[in-house]
This record gives C-alpha cells, sequence and structure tokens, in this order.
C-alpha cells in the first residue's frame, strides 16, 4: 500500500467537522459537566471520588422512573427535580460512612457504591421500575403515552419546526438536528454556570475552608472547623452536577441502560479532569472538548487506516477499533498524571497534593 | 512511605513535548474520511449481550409484514446492530442461532424470534434475552443441608480464589502504599496465558501449563515494578498519582488482552466436562477439589514463606516501617521487587483456577476487583494474612448468600460489596489491621 | 547541648503580671486554686503499651504550665487525647467547667482550647493573610448558604482582615501578608500558626514544641510572644524539651514519663526533685542536676552531656 493511496482518501474538512462535532455535541457536554462535578471534589476538596457514575445514575434513573411511571405528575421537570434528589441522598450514603476515611478507602467505597448501583438496577426484580437488565430502551411516558425523546426534542424545544422535523441547523460540517442543537444549548450553558457557580464558592470564605480542608484537615479542625460538614457539602455539590450530567446524557439518549454507567464511565471523566486541569475554572471544559477531539480524530483515523489495510490484520482489525479507544483513553491518563499532572490549564502547585 | 532517590528534574518538560508532539503526529499521519454518520437514519437496533458482555459477530435479520426482507447485519465488537427501515410495519427480526457463540443460549421461554411494531418512523430499539450457558450445572441436591454444605463448599473455593489473588494486592500495599488497580488484569492474564499455552503445546500436561503460565505471570509483576513503578517512585510521585496511573494500566491491559486474546468466553481443554464427584454429601466436580487443595496449600505456603524465610520477615518488616527495614540492612527494592512477582503470580494462578472452574475471558479480572477490593479491605489493607482472613469470607459470604431465595448470582456481587462498606463504616482498619496512629 | 541554666527563677527577667503559684501544692494531680482544665483518669494504650495513664491534673489558669518528660513519655498523645485528635480508653476532663471528652476536635477548638502542632500546620498553599483569616470563629462567610452574597459578610470579613494585620504587626510579618506560607521560614511559620490560633481568642493554647526546628536567633523572639500571650490572659500550655527555654518561661511544670505524671511544680522545686532526676537520668537532654551550678562535678566523666 503506497501513501498515495492513503492520502487520496483525504478528505479533511469531513475529518475536522466529524472530530469537532464529537467534541461540542452533548455527550462532550455531559462529561464536561460531570468533570465539573468531580473537579468540586477532587481538584477542590481533595476528595478521591471513583464512583461520579453513580450520581449520573443516580440522575439519569432517578429521571426516568420518575417520567415513566409519572410518580408526582410526571414529566420531564419533576423527573429531574427527583434525579437531583436522588443524588443527594447518595451523596449522603456514600458521605456519611466514608468521608471520615482515608482517602484510598474513600475510593474503594465510591467505586463500591458505583457497582452496588448498577448491580442494584439491573436486577430483575426492579424490572418493572428501572428496566432490569435491560434497561429503558425508550423512555415512554406510559400515562401519557410520549416518549422522552420527543418531549425534550419537541415539545419543549424552541427551535423545533414541526414542519420540517429533519430539518439539520448549523453551517459547514457542523450541523445537528433541532433537538440536539437545543440540548446541546442547555448543556453547554450548565456546564457554564455551575463552574462559574463553583469558582464563586472556591472564592468565598466557605472556599477558603474548603481548600484548607484539602491541603490539611487536622489544621482545620484544629481551627474549629467541621470538616465532615464541609466534605459533605461538596460532595452534594458535585454529586447535584454529576446528577445534571446523567439527566443530559438521558435526554439525549432518551433511554437509560446499566452499562451506560461502568466504572469506565468514572475513569473517563478523571481522564478530561486531568487532562483539562484539576483545580481550574475552566479545565473541565478544555478537557471535555480536546479528550474527544484526540479520541475521535485518533479512532477515525485508526479505523480509515485499518480499512485501507495499511496495518495487518493481526495487529488491529476493524472491530477492535473500538476498544483502541478504551487504551489510549488509559495511557492519556497514566501519561497525564506521570509528566503532566496539573493538565493543560492546572498549575504545577496545585497537583502534586497527598489526599488525605 | 520513604521515597528513596532524587527526582529528575529538566527533563519532565522536554518528555511532555515529546509526548503531545506524539500524539499530533500519530494523529494526524492517519488523515482519512469519516465513517458516514448513521444516526440520522430511522433505524432498528439493539444490543445483544449476555449479562454484562456485548456478544459480537452474530448475524440478525430483519423481515416486514409482508414477508420481504428489509436488511440483514452483524452486530459488532461492542455487540451492537442497526438495521435502516423506511416505514412504520410490524417487523420479524430473528436472531441467526448458528452465529451465536458457544455458550450463549436463550434464556428459558424466550425465541431467537422477536416482533417489533413500527408505529410511526423512528428509531426503535430492539431487545433479545441471552444469556451464558452454564458449562457445568450443579447436581440437583436433595436435602437442605447437603445444598448448604455444597454451597460452603463452593463459597470456600471462591474464597480461596479470592484469597489468592488478594495477597498480592494486599502485600504490594502494605511495602509500597499503592492501591494497585491493575492487580486484577493479572488474574486475567495468567488465565489467559494458560491457555495460550495450552493451545500452543496441548500434549504438555496441565499442571506443567499453569507452572508454566505462572511463572509468566510474575515475570509480567516483575516487568510493571522494575519498568513503570519503580522509576515512578524515584520520582517521588505520591500514592494517588500512582493509583491513577494504575488504574490507567489497567484499562491498556484489559483491552489490549481483549484485542489480542479474545472477546468471547472460553474454557481450557483439559478437564472441560467433569461430573461431581462426591465426598461425604458434597458433589463437586474433581478439578475443584484440586482447586481447592491447590490453592489451600499455595495460601500454606505464603504463610510460612512470610514467617519462617527472611525473605518473608524483610517483606513483613517492609510493610510495617521502611526506613526502619533500610536501615537494619534490608534491600527494600529487592524485596519490593519480589513482593511484586509473588503477588502477581499468585493472581496468575488464581485466574487459571478461576478459568478452570468458570471459563476464561477478558472481563474475568474486573469482575473480580470488587470482590478483591471488598477482601482486602475487610482483612486490613496490608496485612497477607488479612487479605486471605478476607477473601475466605467474602467467598464464602457471597456463595451462602445465594441460598437466600431473593438473592441470585448477580445480586450477590452486590453483597460483597455491601460487606465492604459496612466494614468500613465499623473497624476501617479491618478484621487484622491495625489502626492508625495519629500524627 | 547543656547550657547554664539556674533552678531560682530569680534569675531570670520575668515581665508583667503572675499569679503566684509558688505556695500551690507541688504533688503530682495536686488541685489548683482556679483550675482551668481539669483531668481525671485519662488512659490511651496502644497494642499493650500504655502510652498515657493519667490520674489526675489540674492546669491553673493565666499561668505558663510547662509539659516536660523524655522521649516517649506520652506528651504529644495527651495533648492529642485533650484536643480531641485521639480517643481516649478512659477518663474524663473538663475545660472551663464543661464536659469534654472524647468531643470532636473542631467543636474542643471552637469552645476556646486551641492547639498547635509539632510538626507545623501552617497552610503553605494559602498565603499568610489567607491563613490567619482562616483562625476567626464563626464568620459567615464560611456558611454555604451566604458564601455567595457577598454583602452578608463582607463588614465581618473587614473585620476579621483589619484584626489579623493587628497580629501580624504584633509578631512582625504583617509586611509578608500576601505571601504563600511556604515560602516562610520554619521560625515564620511557627509565628504564624501562633498568630492563627489567637485569632480565636483562645482562652487556653496548648503549644506542641514551639522551638523544635526553629533558628536559635528565633526562639527569644518566640520566648517573649509566649510571655506576652500569658500576660494578656491566655493560659498557656506546652511541650518543650529545651531545658532553658523551660526553666526560663515556665510558671508551672509537670513531668511525664511512661505515660503517667512523676511530678509537678515550680521550676525550682521540679529541678530539685530526685524522682525526675531519675527520670532523666542517661539521656542526652540535659538534666537538672540537684543544685543547680555544679552541674559537670556531679556528671562522671563521660556522661550526660553530648
Amino acid at each position: 500500500m503506497n501513501t498515495d493511496v492513503l492520502f487520496a482518501a483525504i478528505d479533511i474538512n469531513k475529518l475536522l467537522g466529524t472530530t469537532l462535532r464529537s467534541s461540542i455535541n452533548v455527550q462532550s457536554a455531559a462529561f464536561a459537566l460531570g468533570a465539573v462535578g468531580l473537579n468540586m471534589h477532587y481538584g477542590f476538596t481533595g476528595l478521591l471520588n471513583v464512583g461520579m457514575v453513580a450520581f449520573m445514575a443516580a440522575g439519569s434513573y432517578g429521571m426516568a422512573m420518575v417520567f415513566t411511571q409519572g410518580f408526582l405528575g410526571g414529566g420531564i421537570l419533576m423527573g429531574a427535580l427527583f434525579g437531583l434528589i436522588f443524588a443527594t441522598v447518595i451523596a449522603l450514603l456514600i458521605g456519611i460512612p466514608a468521608l471520615r476515611l482515608r482517602g484510598d478507602y474513600l475510593a474503594i467505597v465510591t467505586i463500591a457504591i458505583g457497582e452496588v448501583m448498577r448491580i442494584g438496577f439491573r436486577s430483575d426484580k426492579l424490572l418493572w421500575l428501572t428496566g432490569g437488565p435491560f434497561g429503558l430502551p425508550s423512555i415512554e411516558d406510559r400515562g401519557q403515552g410520549v416518549s422522552l425523546a420527543d418531549r425534550v426534542g419537541r415539545d419543549w424545544n424552541p427551535l423545533w419546526d414541526t414542519d420540517n422535523p429533519t430539518k439539520r441547523l448549523g453551517f459547514w460540517e457542523l450541523t445537528f438536528d433541532a433537538k440536539t442543537i437545543w440540548l446541546m444549548i442547555i448543556g453547554w450553558t450548565a456546564v457554564f454556570l455551575c463552574s462559574i457557580f463553583i469558582w464563586r464558592l472556591i472564592q468565598s470564605p466557605w472556599g477558603r475552608v474548603v481548600k484548607a480542608i484539602r491541603e490539611d484537615e487536622d489544621a482545620a479542625r484544629a481551627l474549629g472547623k467541621n470538616v465532615f460538614s464541609y466534605k459533605m457539602q461538596s460532595l452534594i455539590i458535585g454529586g447535584v452536577i454529576g446528577a445534571m450530567a446523567g439527566i443530559l446524557r438521558t435526554w439525549d439518549t432518551g433511554f437509560v441502560e446499566t452499562q451506560q454507567f461502568r466504572p469506565q464511565t468514572t475513569f473517563f471523566i478523571w481522564t478530561v479532569l486531568i487532562l483539562g486541569g484539576a483545580a481550574s475554572k475552566w479545565g473541565p471544559v478544555i478537557g471535555a472538548f480536546v479528550f474527544w477531539f484526540i479520541l475521535t480524530i485518533a479512532e477515525e483515523a485508526l479505523r480509515q487506516v485499518v480499512d485501507s489495510g495499511w496495518i495487518p490484520e493481526w495487529f488491529i482489525d476493524s472491530s477492535d477499533v473500538g476498544r483502541v479507544r478504551l487504551i489510549m483513553m488509559g495511557l492519556m491518563l497514566a501519561a497525564l498524571m506521570i509528566w503532566r499532572p496539573q493538565g493543560i490549564l492546572g498549575k504545577k502547585e496545585e497537583a502534586l497534593l497527598d489526599v488525605r | 512511605m520513604c521515597v528513596r532517590g532524587k527526582a529528575r528534574g529538566g527533563s519532565a518538560s522536554r518528555q511532555t513535548a515529546l509526548v503531545v508532539m506524539l500524539m499530533l503526529i500519530i494523529g494526524s499521519l492517519f488523515i482519512g474520511m469519516a465513517p458516514a454518520g448513521a444516526q440520522d437514519d430511522v433505524v432498528l437496533r439493539g444490543t445483544l449481550r449476555s449479562g454484562r458482555d456485548p456478544i459480537d459477530a452474530v448475524t440478525l435479520s430483519v423481515v416486514n409484514s409482508a414477508g420481504a426482507e428489509v436488511g440483514t447485519t452483524t452486530t459488532g465488537a461492542d455487540g451492537k446492530w442497526e438495521v435502516p427501515i423506511n416505514a412504520a410495519d410490524t417487523y420479524t427480526i430473528t436472531i441467526d442461532e448458528a452465529t451465536l457463540p458457544e455458550g450463549i443460549g436463550f434464556k428459558g421461554g424466550n425465541s431467537n424470534v422477536v416482533e417489533r411494531e413500527v408505529t410511526e418512523l423512528r428509531t426503535f430499539s430492539v431487545g433479545f434475552q441471552l444469556e451464558a450457558v452454564d458449562a457445568q450445572p450443579l447436581v440437583a441436591i436433595d436435602s437442605t443441608t447437603t445444598r448448604v454444605l455444597n454451597r460452603v463448599a463452593s463459597g470456600i473455593k471462591v474464597g480461596l480464589l479470592v484469597a489468592l489473588a488478594s495477597v498480592g494486592l494486599s502485600l504490594i500495599y502494605g511495602v509500597t502504599g499503592l492501591v494497585n488497580f491493575a492487580h486484577s488484569e493479572m488474574v486475567t492474564f495468567g488465565a489467559v496465558i494458560a491457555f495460550g499455552i495450552e493451545a500452543l503445546m496441548p500434549s504438555v500436561p496441565f499442571p506443567i501449563t499453569v507452572l508454566l503460565a505462572v511463572i509468566v505471570g510474575g515475570a509480567l509483576g516483575f516487568l510493571l515494578e522494575r519498568g513503570l513503578f519503580r522509576p515512578l517512585r524515584k520520582r517521588k510521585m505520591n500514592n494517588i498519582s500512582l493509583m491513577i496511573v494504575s488504574i490507567g494500566l489497567a484499562f491498556v491491559l484489559r483491552y489490549a488482552i481483549v484485542i489480542y486474546f479474545r472477546a468471547e468466553p472460553v474454557g481450557y481443554k483439559h478437564y472441560l466436562i467433569q461430573t461431581g464427584t462426591k465426598i461425604g454429601p458434597i458433589s463437586l466436580p474433581m478439578k475443584d477439589w484440586v482447586i481447592i487443595v491447590v490453592a489451600f496449600v499455595l495460601l500454606l505456603a505464603v504463610g510460612l514463606l512470610l514467617q519462617k524465610t527472611r525473605l518473608g520477615t524483610a517483606m513483613r518488616a517492609v510493610a510495617d516501617n521502611p526506613p526502619l527495614a533500610q536501615s537494619s540492612g534490608i534491600n527494600v527494592d529487592s524485596t519490593i521487587l519480589a513482593v511484586w512477582i509473588a503477588g502477581s503470580a499468585l493472581a496468575a494462578a488464581g485466574g487459571i483456577f478461576l478459568g478452570l472452574t468458570q471459563v476464561v475471558e477478558w472481563q474475568m479480572g474486573e469482575k473480580m476487583l470488587l470482590l478483591i477490593f471488598a477482601a482486602v479491605t475487610l482483612g486490613g489493607l496490608g496485612t497477607a494474612y488479612g487479605a486471605m482472613v478476607g477473601g475466605l469470607v467474602i467467598g464464602l459470604a457471597s456463595e451462602v448468600i445465594t441460598l437466600h431465595p431473593w438473592v441470585d448470582s448477580n445480586l450477590k456481587f452486590g453483597v460483597a460489596l455491601l460487606v465492604l462498606i459496612l466494614v468500613l463504616l465499623v473497624r476501617p482498619q479491618g478484621i487484622l489491621g491495625v489502626r492508625e496512629r495519629f500524627g | 547541648m547543656s547550657g547554664k541554666f539556674a533552678a531560682d527563677k530569680a534569675d531570670f527577667p520575668t515581665s508583667g503580671p503572675r499569679v503566684d503559684v509558688l505556695g500551690a501544692d507541688p504533688r503530682p494531680g495536686s488541685s489548683k486554686p482556679d483550675s482551668i482544665l481539669s483531668v481525671r483518669g485519662v488512659s490511651r494504650s496502644f497494642g499493650g503499651l500504655k502510652a498515657v495513664d493519667v490520674e489526675a491534673l489540674e492546669v491553673q489558669r493565666g499561668v505558663i504550665t510547662a509539659f516536660i518528660g523524655p522521649n516517649g513519655a506520652g506528651k504529644t498523645t495527651f495533648f492529642n487525647l485533650l484536643t480531641g485528635f485521639d480517643e481516649a480508653d478512659t477518663g474524663q476532663w473538663s475545660f472551663e467547667g464543661r464536659e469534654l471528652s472524647n468531643k470532636a476536635s473542631h467543636l474542643i477548638a471552637q469552645d476556646g482550647m486551641v492547639r498547635t502542632f509539632q510538626l507545623t500546620k501552617s497552610l503553605g498553599k494559602m498565603t499568610v493573610m489567607d491563613n490567619m483569616l482562616l483562625g476567626a470563629p464563626n464568620q459567615l462567610g464560611e456558611r454555604l448558604s451566604m458564601s455567595l452574597l457577598r454583602g452578608a459578610w463582607r463588614k465581618q470579613e473587614a473585620a476579621i482582615r483589619a484584626k489579623a494585620e493587628e497580629l501580624l504587626q504584633r509578631f512582625n510579618m504583617v509586611h509578608m501578608q500576601d505571601e504563600y506560607a511556604a515560602t516562610l521560614s520554619g521560625g515564620q511559620r511557627k509565628l504564624l500558626e501562633m498568630a492563627r490560633a489567637l485569632m480565636a481568642d483562645p482562652a487556653l493554647i496548648l503549644l506542641d514544641e514551639p522551638m523544635a526546628g526553629v533558628n536559635p536567633a528565633l526562639v527569644q523572639s518566640l520566648l517573649q510572644h509566649v510571655e506576652a500571650l500569658r500576660d494578656d490572659g491566655v493560659s498557656v500550655l506546652f511541650i518543650e524539651h529545651d531545658m532553658d527555654v523551660i526553666m526560663g518561661i515556665s510558671d508551672w511544670i509537670v513531668v511525664l514519663a511512661e505515660g503517667q505524671i512523676i511530678a509537678e511544680g515550680t521550676p525550682a522545686q521540679v529541678s530539685k526533685n530526685p524522682v525526675v532526676i531519675d527520670a532523666y537520668l542517661g539521656t542526652n537532654t540535659a538534666a537538672p542536676a540537684a543544685d543547680g551550678a555544679q552541674a559537670e562535678s556531679d556528671v562522671a566523666p563521660g556522661e550526660g552531656n553530648s
């Protein structure tokens, strides 16, 4: 295979377009939101939360359950509210035992809680509520007979054009359908607002205490600060934002299934946060963008090369390309921690903290 | 933990630049067209999986109400499939059973044919009820005591395997302070290597295969410590950062294994099907009996190593107080290396036995990870005996709990994790651990 | 190193009023005329070892009480127990008449019993001023509900800032208020920790080896600050090893060995106490000699001084 054939297949517009699309679409915004929440936990408070999916699952499933069952009136807003409350409950459940423990124990407990929730939701016993092992492939409001996808994309969407439902908005290669654009607007707005909210909190006296706790919680105790209470508040705030990320993703996909909430999602979010820069204001945003950019461009490129026969079958074949994504994530995470733990926007001194 | 050596300065930024450049070069070298996005077409789609695991290379066909074929497709590596449709109709989706991998069947009462009514032109999901068919069904037992005893025996077996896998994790934590998330992949690695050796040299007696695979497992541990974690410790990376590196490593190992091994579960050719051998009221396949004995002997050997040999004493000393151990003349680096080799070898052994008694598949380590964490936390992070005790308790608890009608095999994982959380609530240092002194 | 020391307090310059405790009962566990802290039956064991075993102790208000004893005597553990950083196995203690036993450490600090640490816990990643601001209690802005409503806490914050500047002025550190604490020298960090502890207007301050690791030139200055504390009415309890410091500044001394109080008294009384001398015999710290000046002649050749 010579390189002429390879380069003849260039359509830079298309490639860049696809990559940029995946960097700014709803999934990226959801990950950015998750990273904002994790930034509150780990970046600013020093909590080693390796169970962000638990909060996302609480948000997603909470909303889905209320929407499908019509509890308390149903509908997406009540659903979302319930998802956020559910996440708060989960935060309390995690926090009360785990926040008094050392950092590595907190890591283990948070992963465990995430898995317990996932296994619980997956259980046949809860089939009627959560769809059990199959999830809820198409979240529908059984009372009203309308699907979540429609509610979000059609009924509540100011950009929806009933005359032209499949209309695409945008420019150049970056075109999306009306529902996606609407969710992108909601999602990224949420990301920006939450980032600003958390930043302002950290700059306040409350944030001063949290920063002290992150560095040395015994010093904070000796100064009369109720360390447990602050950690719990941080856990709840970050957890609620994580739930928002889950809810956003579910609004986009229209279904929930337990496969979406495996630990690897948590690690994706960790990579996003570390890449962008923990404890920085806009780290999660940059991190999400760059993360999806790199992952997509590499995956697309790899797929192309594999299909064109440039890489021998025994090394990588076409069905492996999806998995290479995860190897890349692993490498990125390790490389970041070794060579640039502060990520893109972080400060070096901040990054090297010994979490209690 | 005491860190030896000086940090390398100056090369850090050069290395950053190198990594970024490499990423950019790799990215720009392979330029091609992006495949057409299918997400905007209207399709019937679904994901085929058994339990948590996606099933790939299965063929499905979609036929409309008039009997005309609308499309045929094959699931990808992620188990996903989709077939475009362009009309509202009632479609029949059929799985070609010949393409289902071995060991996968349909849950009781379900068939390979599903009908889906498409009321309006939008994407619909279709689900199939698949599950892994158990290669060794338990022989039906009558009396309750026999059932209980069988469960207990099974629990002891699982417990011993968990213990084998956990000792390494606990000891590595003890001597270096690192919570090694990649330890579970040693389990998978051992099982997979044994499979490979068996495939390459089928005439070799299985115990030799096991031995060889365990040695390779230990070698991987050696490489990881020598080539990755020791240099990083010398750079004064703190333990949390190293833990995150180990998380990344776990992903790399796991997905490298799935790419270069395979996604479907397989079994060893030796001792594949065995009926139960009764010893007293307990009926287990002969290989399970052997596994119990061998695993027990291995753990006993570890205990003897720790108590009676110089190396073992060195391991305990370094786990307790590295600077003191160092000043007593113990070579801490060599001890840590020995711990990594032994721990990885034990985990590999655990993986092979697990593969022998259940299946060999790329996620077996990942599935065990939380059980291992639970065992180690329960027993006390940092002590080998704690890991053994914890492993046995977790194994027993999770198997015995399935006696309760409410608990199925999925839920028993949840039980292990709940045990973990409760232990941390009440006694964070575990059964055998020592409470940390403040300051 | 042993220096010259005197058992008789009158040789050392003193300043400010001080409660006359010279008449107080010098037995271990004796009651004090006006005790601020009262301890009964407190013990703590690690494994089989009993690290702390204090039957009774009363700390007099408004004076400087020193805690001394050989290494491993249990002094820091005792501090940890009193301030809630460790859980006692048995016993109770009360502060200003209030029961404190096994109360959480932050609540004890809020009650007015503030401590510093042997390894200074000045928060290096925060500025000196931020460190100080943290020390102030009851800040409205620290509550989540109020933290974003700047108007609610602006005035209080300004008042706290003013107080911080005043304290920093006293400790001669006001010019470095915007520096990160990590850039300060060891002695300056000790001062910062002390100043920060004062932001809470504590009634009792516990200093854990305040002179450890401090540049000798700075020790005098630190000592003067400690005395100034007492003169302001703050009761001081401190752990130290350096005998010169202890003899020079303490109003009262409590001696711990193997977790138990073996002696109490004024510096003069303690230095003559044979039990105390026994406990110190053979250690490197210069032990108080039987009658002060002739230390050298009482010590066997080759022994004692390091």
